[in-house]
């Protein structure tokens, strides 16, 4: 067409190309607005229902019916009448518990069974609240905001659980990843200590570990560990000596990497204004970015969840993309 | 001269009655034959059927019962030999001339025939190894293990848990494409033996739902056949399937990108 207009490209005949929206590898399924600041996810089937149980900040826990992943439905709202920053959900003696950690109130302990009709079972107040919990066996670690870690004895729920020992961790923890009988307790300012709990009830401290970026959060794969570590991208450590973590790289997509969830062969990232991110594991050293999509509002907390990715995706509510 | 009145009324009453009784005879004759003898029926089986008879020469895992018309069959013996159709003590049945479909199932055999039965006749249906048959199609509910990679590197042992009309990665080798948790099978359709397959590409994206058809080896082994190829799965756990819920996306890809950013290079 050009040599025939001789590259006259302002003819009028001309009809530029017009593509089709680029695919980024990451699609959208559904939303639910909520009326909070969702900060952190987690699903779980029960029932043989899909619930999402978000922690929306000053709206408390939202569950959703996540089932129909293009129209989740609100199921209950629980209010913690103080900020709630995350939610991590396990059964004791087959029953299901979520454990609210709210950085204002304390931790709340949840019996969702029946997650239309949660019994609120025990509130433990701290003056300063809490940030995160993390459980091995019958014991719960539960970091308080002011910095204590404190260690409960769940084998009385559903009676009232009992506090049996304090860690003190060198800075406040902000996030509790358990493996096997290691902490990995993410801190302001230390970055990754991490914690024998082969008696659980007497934690004993291994090593500090200090990725390069700001250390939001983590997960653990095997012998490795993936920092989400903000601007720096996702770090990956070598853990297979918890007392001796080792750097392997950094792997940054130019973006702001705040929270994570792995799925065998994959990593999701939340990213704040950045959207969110899917890498693939396939070298497990060296995450490769396979898609991303930025939704309006913030990305916090994912989890992959029954081929869905879930996001607290801010004053938005629950985000619901797959890849 | 009341007599006389009285002649036309009798004859009228006589040749009423003659004609009722010439007629009422078969032969109109007034003289009946006896009926002809009936020809004995020499089809052992009775009158229009035939005989079917069931065997095989190898050894099936479990009971094996023979669904045939109405009725269900156990066989439970193994022939070193074809047996004699008709002086033999293997399962067998007699039914009226015609087709039938037959559905032989074992612990994890699986076999259908459309077998006709011809009348007077006794037939052999070997069932060996389904031999001339079909497995055709079978409920997928349970754990299915991938044996081989197919087009997709390191996937050998990936665990695929078939439950309420879905199948759902358990496990995923180090290195495969297929994330634990993602939906990889849907929509089975046990009528024409078809589902969708779930397939990625070389980096675990470009998500698509491909249709493909299960061929059953028996109960427990089956190839996925579809455009990415041909993938065999063992049945290695069995579980009910309690009911369908169909929940996840249609197939519906929806790209919605408010924004653009940097991608490193691969």
């Amino acid at each position: 067409m050009f040599l025939a207009q001789g590259c006259n490209l302002y003819d009028d005949d001309y009809v530029p190309l017009v593509f089709p929206d680029p695919e980024t590898g990451i699609y959208y399924v559904g939303r639910l607005k909520t009326n909070g600041n969702a900060v952190y996810v987690k699903g779980e089937v029960i029932n043989q229902v899909q619930y999402a149980f978000l922690a929306d900040g000053p709206a408390g826990l939202q569950i959703i019916n996540v089932t129909n992943g293009e129209n989740p439905s609100l199921t209950y709202n629980f209010q913690t009448n103080g900020f709630l920053r995350e939610v991590f959900i396990d059964t004791i003696k087959g029953r299901y518990y979520a454990f609210l950690s709210d950085e204002v109130k304390g931790l709340y302990i949840l019996d969702v069974t029946n997650p239309a009709n949660p019994v609120k079972d025990s509130l433990l107040s701290y003056p300063s609240g809490v940030n995160s919990t993390g459980r091995t066996g019958n014991y719960l670690y539960t970091a308080s905001v002011s910095g204590n870690v404190y260690i409960l004895a769940l084998d009385s729920l559903p009676e009232k659980v009992y506090v049996i020992n304090t860690y003190s961790p060198v800075n406040p923890v902000k996030h509790i990843e358990i493996k096997g009988s290691t902490g990995y307790f993410i801190e302001n300012e230390t970055g990754l200590e991490t914690v024998n709990l082969e008696n659980p009830a007497q934690p004993v401290r291994y090593t500090t570990f200090h990725s390069p970026g700001s250390s939001n959060d983590i997960r653990i794969a095997d012998n490795l560990a993936y920092i989400a570590d903000g601007t720096t991208g996702v770090t990956v450590i070598g853990i297979s000596n918890p007392a001796q973590p080792y750097f392997i790289k950094s792997v940054s997509i130019e973006t702001d990497i705040r929270y994570l969830d792995y799925s065998p062969n994959y990593l999701f990232t939340g990213e704040y204004s950045d959207g969110i991110s899917v890498f693939n594991l396939f070298n497990t050293s060296t995450p490769d970015l396979l898609g991303y999509y930025i939704p309006t509002g913030k990305c916090n907390g994912v989890h992959f969840f029954k081929a869905k990715i879930l996001v607290a995706n801010g004053t938005d509510g629950l985000l619901i993309t797959r890849f | 001269m009341k007599i006389r009145q009285a002649y036309p009324v009798l004859s009228a009453v006589f040749i009423a009655v003659i004609i009722f009784y010439l007629m009422s005879c078969d032969s109109g004759t007034g003289i009946t034959d006896p009926p002809p003898p009936q020809k004995p029926d020499t089809n052992i089986y009775g009158q229009g059927n035939g005989k079917l008879v069931f065997f095989r020469t190898q050894q099936i895992a479990g009971p094996v019962t023979i669904s045939i018309s109405s009725y269900t069959l156990t066989d439970t013996l193994v022939w070193q030999t074809d047996p004699v159709c008709d002086s033999s003590n293997a399962v067998s049945i007699i039914l009226p001339a015609g087709n039938y479909g037959v559905h032989i199932e074992g612990a994890i055999f699986l076999c259908n025939y459309t077998a006709a039965v011809e009348e007077r006749k006794c037939k052999l249906l070997n069932y060996t190894n389904c031999n001339g048959g079909t497995t055709g199609c079978y409920a997928m509910a349970g754990t299915w293990l991938r044996t081989d990679d197919g087009p997709c590197v390191n996937c050998k042992g990936l665990i695929v848990q078939f439950q309420n009309g879905i199948g759902e990665v358990l496990y995923t080798p180090p290195g495969c494409r297929f994330p634990v948790s993602d939906i990889k099978w849907k929509n089975f359709n046990i009528n024409d033996c078809t589902i969708l397959d779930l397939a990625r590409d070389d980096y675990g994206g470009s998500p698509e739902y491909q249709a493909a058809t299960v061929y059953f080896f028996h109960k427990d082994s089956l190839n996925i056949n579809g455009q990415s190829g041909v993938i065999p799965y063992q049945r290695i756990e069995n579980k009910d399937v309690s009911y369908y819920k169909k929940y996840y996306n249609n197939g519906i890809i929806k790209p919605d990108v408010s924004g653009t950013r940097l991608q490193p290079l691969r």
